[in-house]
């Protein structure tokens, strides 16, 4: 962490640097009064600052007290105001050059925006690197959960990666340092252009410009590698520590088998019309007996009946008590019971105080981890959860809908 | 003491079994504890005027099935038989 500090410190002198460099090459045109005043004000002495101006009609115009008031405010607008309003009060002298300033004054900005782009990418590439060593603070957190073979590896990654990105931010480091002392270099060159005046240094200095940029280009193929390098490993990492969390908590989870053509066959006699008054199935513990009738009601498009819902519940009972390791401790109540708790004036706990003794049930209610509760809408079947485990209760329609009373009912 | 004299008309071989439907209508049937109750359903839908496969019995949560005796559900004098009407429910596209 410590590395990253100085380094973002850094990165902000730089970029002070370069806020100074990109006033510097105009520290002498006329229309640049404000700023490079303000720049002297907050040096030593202000009388410096005058006798820099050697331009006769700029002292005279500064000696006005109410020009003075635009010009500073001005100075938080971008300076290309400055310049109109330096052209509007212009004399001939600086209609002369206003024309090349600008251009020099656009060059300049475009190269110190350049520049700053590229401190804020490496400010980028920092701040990924930061991520990084968060991610290890919180990793080192869990190892004191997860199992220790594979917090080994974990922490032995880790190791490989951090030297690397180590590395990472000190190349930054120096391809900032690298790139202020380029801009500062072309700055300097760019004034001194200025300072001749005229075109052919300016086309050298374009030069200059391009083979800085090209210069940069290469040390930025490189950033943008490590940047790719290192958002794979992130991504790497990122990837093995999920894993770790899923084999704490397992999912159980059932693969549909495809039936056989014998059980495809009865599934059809089951649901031909000739069975509709037989017995097709009788569920032991919950005394219900399934008809080919009752069975009508899972074709497709038609409406579901109780029975069908309570036997399914009790199956999921079974499932769960048969392999009690692989499940969550549930409850299923039947369909009547959220109809019973309501059916005297909203809440009748008394009704069915009977339902869930733990004689009859065999086990607490309260021990359960969720308690399912079908409810019955006149034409439409919701379901309300109570979560125990999380201490929430869920409310499941599938016409979204709300209903504040069932959960009122249920606390 | 009135209660006392009013217990030895019931006898012990007999239980008093409230059906209660969803409207909180309640009838009250004497049966004889080996008798399976399917006489009693019987004679609740009649008196209701429906089929019997429209209700369900539910005792305490439990569905009766009426092939079962009082003494098997451990029924006792006074205990109530809730009467369910079939529920059916649900979405279909056509609509």
């Amino acid at each position: 962490m410590g590395a990253v500090a100085i380094n973002r410190k850094r990165s902000d002198e730089s970029f002070n640097f370069i806020n100074q460099q990109s006033t510097n090459p105009l520290r002498n045109s006329p229309y640049f009064q404000a700023s490079k005043k303000r720049r002297f004000s907050f040096a030593m002495s202000e009388d410096s600052g005058k006798p820099a101006s050697s331009n006769p009609t700029i002292s005279r115009i500064s000696r006005y007290p109410d020009a003075k008031a635009p010009l500073r405010r001005e100075i938080h607008a971008p300076s290309r105001g400055i310049l109109r309003y330096g052209k509007a009060k212009s004399n001939d002298y600086c209609e002369k050059d206003a024309n090349f300033f600008v251009r020099k004054y656009d060059d300049a900005k475009r190269s110190a925006l350049e520049a700053l782009r590229f401190v804020n990418k490496g400010k980028d590439f920092v701040d990924l690197g930061d991520e990084v060593e968060k991610e290890e603070v919180v990793s080192d957190d869990s190892s004191v959960q997860a199992i220790e073979v594979i917090d080994c590896d974990d922490d032995e990654e880790k190791k490989n990666l951090q030297p690397s990105f180590s590395s990472g931010v000190t190349d930054v480091k120096k391809g900032e340092n690298f790139r202020v002392e380029d801009t500062s270099m072309m700055l300097d060159s760019l004034s001194l252009d200025r300072d001749v005046d005229n075109d052919a240094s300016s086309l050298e200095a374009y030069r200059k410009l391009m083979q800085s940029a090209e210069k940069r280009n290469s040390k930025l193929e490189a950033l943008g590698f490590e940047i790719v390098l290192n958002e794979k490993k992130l991504s790497l990492l990122r990837q093995s520590r999920p894993k770790t969390v899923e084999k704490r908590v397992e999912v159980p989870r059932e693969p549909f088998i495809p039936l056989t053509e014998d059980e495809e066959a009865e599934v059809y006699r089951a649901f031909s019309g000739r069975n509709r008054r037989k017995v097709l199935a009788t569920h032991e513990n919950s005394n219900i007996d399934i008809t080919g009738e009752v069975l009508q009601c899972l074709t497709p498009s038609a409406w579901l009946n109780d029975e069908v819902i309570n036997v399914y519940l009790e199956l999921l009972k079974e499932r769960e008590t048969r392999e009690p390791k692989k499940y969550l401790k549930c409850h299923y109540f039947n369909t009547f019971f959220y109809k019973k708790l309501v059916s005297d004036s909203g809440y009748n706990f008394k009704a069915v105080r009977r339902w869930t003794t733990q004689r009859k049930l065999g086990y607490a209610l309260i021990d359960c981890d969720m308690i399912f509760v079908p409810i019955h809408r006149g034409v439409h079947w919701t379901l309300a959860v109570i979560n125990n485990r999380e201490s929430k209760l869920l409310y499941l329609d599938s016409l979204n809908g709300v209903d504040p009373m069932i959960l009122n009912a249920l606390i | 003491m009135s209660a006392a004299d009013k217990k030895p008309l019931i006898p012990p071989s007999h239980i008093t079994i409230k059906i209660k439907s969803q409207d909180d209508i309640c009838v009250y049937f004497r049966i004889k504890r080996d008798v399976e109750l399917r006489t009693m359903m019987q004679a609740y839908s009649d008196k209701v005027g429906q089929q019997m496969s429209a209700f369900r019995f539910h005792c305490d949560g439990i569905r009766i099935k009426p092939n079962q005796t009082p003494n098997e559900l451990d029924l006792e004098d006074g205990d109530e038989i809730d009467a369910f009407v079939d529920q059916i429910a649900g979405f279909s596209h056509r609509h």
